[in-house]
């Protein structure tokens, strides 16, 4: 006799306007109930979520896991503010040990204290935000502090200009953006590179204005290299401006502009600019592979944060099959890894956290041709 | 009591202060949690005043070091409100400081983009860019205070419930510790009631049972523990009452079997001494007596002979001793133990004998002896003790009664609820002086000679052997009262005629011998030594008789009166002697001494029995001690085998006759 091994269902947290709804359209896919429900929830944008599917789809290929209930949640908001709502829903989900979000730094620092209220683990994809290392025992993320990006950042613009420079930095000011702005001018001041311009912009509701003001500001300092510490969908707005006016100026951002709309680029703005990201997402067949598949699947580019996105589920999901059923044995699994247990091997590499749940690994320069 | 309440109430207050306490300490964290945000957020408003300070200065100043300055006060402005990220806030609160922050973002990017204004020149655009970065100002300031104004809320909804707290405790201790007093009040009054008063009755009853008041109770009533206490402690005085009753008699029984056992040892003594006396007189006594009865029958049988002086030198022989033979045979009563057999008697026949016997000598004293009732009962006594009993009685009185010359001595019996009958004995003499002396062996208050004070130590002894009981008092009206208690018993349906069981009768006594007058057969002149052919005399042939015994004058004398019997007397002096006769001659009857030197009577049996059985039942001892060893054995069975010492010449006739059949 053989009973059914798991009870899986997908949700979607569908976007309604310009504030996240919670409005859920019922995927449910039931192969079964267990005994014990436990809960894993992927809150991020639509591309993380992509990656969130294929991993789970990818892990219960391999074997069902008892029990087992899954919840997608739409951001569609680059504001921290929403993501409070959401993590006060998910934690009142039965069963829910962790989760894989949000969708910034920002937002994945608010959250941080719900989840660490709550015993349940967070595992951020893709925030570098230094402030995290702090968020609590139950915060985790797959990718490195800005403490080590910033630097990073600068030893770029010291490979571009090695006789020194005028930069120019450009920052969302938010944690992200304050964050590793702080830590490049930290860096830059030591390598003695002046910087010149250093230019902030809101999360959102930059128009035309603002790319105009912002415009004017950039070529009144007259800047060697611009360090975009920001998303790039504002880096879009300006791309038009810069790749006209000023060709030679290149363009370095951070792992933020590793997204989607970067790959896609309709219009030739984005040739040259070069991001840091986690991986480097043609550097191993299996990468490849998935970036084929991703692409074959859901007809969009797939970049390092999408990797992250698909080994943080696949390793949980890895880690409640090996018996961590709850919050706290979840935790104590993810801490475990690379010392009591061998690292988590991703498709972007060995998985091991360090005592503040920082992921264990560097950053790659990428050029975008 | 009080120190159970007072520990209640105690404990009641220690939970009330560590929930105060609890209380407190959770408002004074919170407190100085508020105090501290209060410093936080002293600290933004202070930065964020900085940067609208340092952003107004941007049109003067368009160097970097206001730009520097004013990012520097943003950054600690912006780690301040991070601070509050990690404090425990309500989902609300949590909001708010978004608010706030995104307020202090957007703040920063007008500060940013009026200072790039004024740098470019566009003033007019710089200075609303300013205008708006103030309202942002104010905007951050407003979510500042709203969300201190929501921590203040929790304060204050703490604080309430602080009070609420310490309202409830104050209120609820205060219940509480009435609640504790009253509770320890009817505690008290209640344990007071149903345990200390019992307790207390229970101890005083105990003490009072154990200085021996073992009547004292405790007072039931109680339908719980200590009733059931009560009724436990009630039963067990009860039982140590019984008990100490049961003991008091058992001690007074003791006390009595103690003294009976004294005077039996006393009697013991002195019948053993009795009895080595008396055996040392039965021999020689046998052969006075039984030689003035022959001297006594050969003066009756000549005239010529029987003269008033010979009667006047034989008779005072002859009465005393038969006197000396009844002294004699009450010394060896007292010694011997009860080992006859017991059987139905009628006391009254028993009685009437007496009476018969001694009325007249009453009569004679002036005194009288007197049977008021005797109801016909047998009772379980040996015939002849009975009658000795009455007599010792009787005879007893009548020395009281004699000098006097006047007194009577009343007999009457009843038959009691126990089945018992209930003989008295009084008279109306003097009465005892020591009544509860009267039974020990040679006491006595009678003049020396009068009396040996065996008497009443021989009916003490009697009666015990009858399984009766016998108590002398003082008559209240003056006078000597003996009251005899007897076993009631069927009468026999035939009475045996053997004189060891029929009961004695005068007749009996006065029963002449059917040789009675014969004349007595002497022995040959070699009378004393065995002979086989000098004992043979008469024409007649008669029986041949062994006769056994070590004393010549005993020898003589059975020879003598064994000739009336025409026997042939075959004389052995000792058990040796005589197992060489019956080797010899064929003999008709055995009669053996028991005590001799060497061999006894009894050896002489037991070899009789091996190697002439025949002869065991015409075998006769005779002896003055029957308590020999090995004798009591061999009699008890056939009484008739005994002929006591001293013995007179128609007893011994009658006997032998008997036996030869």
């Amino acid at each position: 006799m053989s009973a059914p091994l798991s009870c899986s269902r997908i949700g979607i947290f569908l976007r309604s306007g310009p504030v996240v709804g919670l409005a859920v359209a019922g995927v449910t896919l039931l192969a079964g109930c267990g005994p014990e429900p436990v809960t894993v929830a992927v809150t991020a944008g639509e591309a993380f979520l992509d990656a969130g599917r294929l991993a789970i789809e990818d892990e219960l290929a391999e074997a069902a896991i008892p029990g087992l209930d899954t919840i997608m949640v739409l951001e569609g908001s680059n504001r921290s503010a929403p993501a409070l709502t959401i993590a006060e829903r998910l934690v009142g989900e039965e069963g829910l040990v962790a989760v894989v979000g949000h969708a910034n730094s920002a937002a994945s620092l608010v959250a941080s204290q719900i989840y660490n209220g709550h015993g349940v683990v967070q595992l951020a994809p893709t925030s570098t935000a230094p402030t995290y290392s702090e968020a609590g025992p139950f915060s985790f993320r797959m990718v490195p502090s800005d403490e080590h990006q910033g630097p990073y950042l600068v030893e770029a613009v010291r490979d571009a200009f090695p006789d020194g420079a005028r930069v120019a930095v450009i920052y969302v000011n938010d944690d992200y953006g304050r964050g590793l702005r702080s830590a490049v001018l930290t860096t830059l001041d030591a390598a003695r590179y002046p910087v010149v311009l250093q230019l902030p912009h809101a999360e959102e509701a930059v128009g035309p204005e603002d790319v105009r003001q912002g415009m004017a500001a950039f070529e009144n300092a007259a800047p060697d290299v611009l360090l975009w510490l920001a998303r790039p969908q504002i880096l879009e707005l300006f791309l038009p401006h810069l790749r006209d006016r000023h060709p030679e100026v290149p363009i370095i951002g951070g792992d933020a502009v590793s997204r989607a709309i970067v790959f896609e680029d309709p219009e030739g703005l984005w040739p040259g600019v070069m991001f840091t990201d986690f991986v480097d997402p043609r550097s191993t067949p299996e990468m490849q592979a998935f970036l084929e598949r991703f692409q074959m699947r859901f007809g969009t580019e797939a970049s390092g944060p999408e990797i992250m996105t698909y080994d943080a589920v696949r390793l949980l999901l890895q880690g409640i099959r090996e018996g961590a059923r709850t919050g706290d044995a979840l935790r104590q699994y993810l801490a475990s890894l690379g010392r009591e247990r061998p690292p988590f091997e991703g498709l972007s590499g060995p998985v091991t956290f360090d005592e503040r749940g920082d992921v264990e690994r560097s950053f790659v320069l990428r050029v975008l041709d | 009591m009080g120190a159970i309440g007072a520990l209640l109430l105690l404990a009641g207050i220690t939970g009330l202060l560590t929930i105060s306490a609890l209380a407190r300490s959770r408002l004074a964290q919170a407190t100085e949690s508020f105090v501290e945000e209060q410093r936080i957020a002293d600290r933004i408003t202070r930065g964020v005043m900085r940067q609208l300070a340092l952003a107004s200065s941007f049109p003067a100043i368009s160097d970097q070091t206001a730009r520097e300055a004013f990012l520097q006060s943003g950054e600690e402005v912006h780690a301040e409100v991070r601070r509050y990220l990690f404090r425990d806030l309500s989902p609300d609160e949590r909001l708010q400081l978004e608010e706030m922050r995104e307020a202090h973002q957007h703040f920063e990017v007008l500060a940013a983009q009026s200072a790039e204004l004024y740098a470019r020149g566009a003033v007019a655009d710089a200075n609303a860019s300013l205008v708006a970065m103030t309202n942002l100002a104010s905007v951050f300031v407003d979510a500042l205070d709203r969300f201190l104004a929501l921590r203040q809320d929790d304060l204050t909804v703490l604080q309430r419930n602080q009070e609420r707290i310490f309202r409830g405790l104050f209120l609820g201790g205060g219940a509480m510790a009435m609640c504790v007093l009253l509770a320890s009040s009817l505690f008290a009054w209640e344990l007071n009631k149903r345990v200390a008063r019992p307790l207390a009755a229970l101890s005083s009853v105990t003490e009072r049972v154990a200085a021996g008041e073992l009547d004292a109770r405790v007072p039931s009533g109680h339908d719980d523990e200590f009733g059931a206490l009560a009724d436990s402690f009630n039963h067990m005085a009860e039982t140590l009452q019984e008990r100490e009753r049961d003991l008091t008699e058992a001690l007074a029984h003791v006390q009595a079997t103690q003294a009976e056992l004294v005077q039996s040892e006393k009697l013991g003594a002195i019948g053993r001494m009795s009895a080595g006396f008396a055996h040392e007189l039965n021999n020689p006594l046998t052969s006075v007596l039984g030689y003035a009865e022959l001297l006594d029958e050969r003066l009756a049988a000549s005239e010529r002979l029987d003269t008033p002086e010979a009667r006047e030198l034989v008779d005072p022989i002859l009465r005393e001793a038969s006197r000396a033979r009844a002294l004699v045979r009450s010394f060896l009563q007292v010694a011997r133990r009860p080992e006859s057999a017991l059987v139905p008697v009628s006391v009254r026949e028993a009685v009437d004998v007496v009476v018969s016997l001694r009325a007249y000598a009453f009569q004679q004293e002036g005194a009288e002896l007197r049977v008021e009732s005797m109801p016909d009962c047998h009772v379980l006594a040996e015939p002849q003790m009975l009658q000795s009993t009455f007599l010792n009685l009787a005879n007893n009185a009548l020395d009281v009664l004699a000098p006097r010359g006047h007194g009577t001595l009343v007999i009457r019996g009843s038959v009691t609820s126990d089945d018992e009958l209930e003989v008295v004995v009084e008279d109306d003499g003097p009465g005892f002086r020591e009544p509860d002396r009267v039974f020990e062996p040679f006491y006595t208050t009678k003049p020396v000679g009068l009396g040996t004070g065996l008497g009443l130590a021989l009916v003490h002894q009697s009666m015990e052997s009858f399984g009766g009981r016998i108590r002398a008092e003082n008559r209240s009206d003056g006078g000597a009262r003996l009251v005899l208690h007897f076993r009631v018993v069927k009468p026999p349906e035939v009475v045996p005629g053997t004189p060891e069981t029929a009961p004695s009768s005068p007749s009996r006594e006065c029963v002449p011998s059917p040789e009675g007058g014969n004349t007595a057969t002497a022995t040959g002149p070699d009378a004393g030594s065995p002979s086989s052919d000098g004992a043979r005399s008469g024409p007649a042939r008669g029986p041949v008789v062994l006769v056994v015994e070590d004393e010549e004058p005993l020898r003589s004398l059975q020879a003598r009166i064994l000739k009336r019997l025409h026997a042939r007397t075959l004389i052995a002096k000792s058990v040796a002697e005589a197992r060489a006769l019956l080797g010899e001659h064929t003999v008709d009857l055995v009669i053996s001494d028991v005590k001799m030197p060497g061999e006894s009577g009894v050896d002489l049996y037991r070899w009789i029995e091996r190697e002439h059985p025949d002869l065991t039942s015409r075998f006769l001892f005779v002896t003055g001690d029957a308590s020999a060893p090995g004798l009591g054995e061999i009699v008890s069975t056939t009484p008739d085998m005994l002929l006591r010492k001293p013995f007179g010449l128609e007893d011994y006739l009658a006997r032998v006759r008997t036996v030869l059949g």
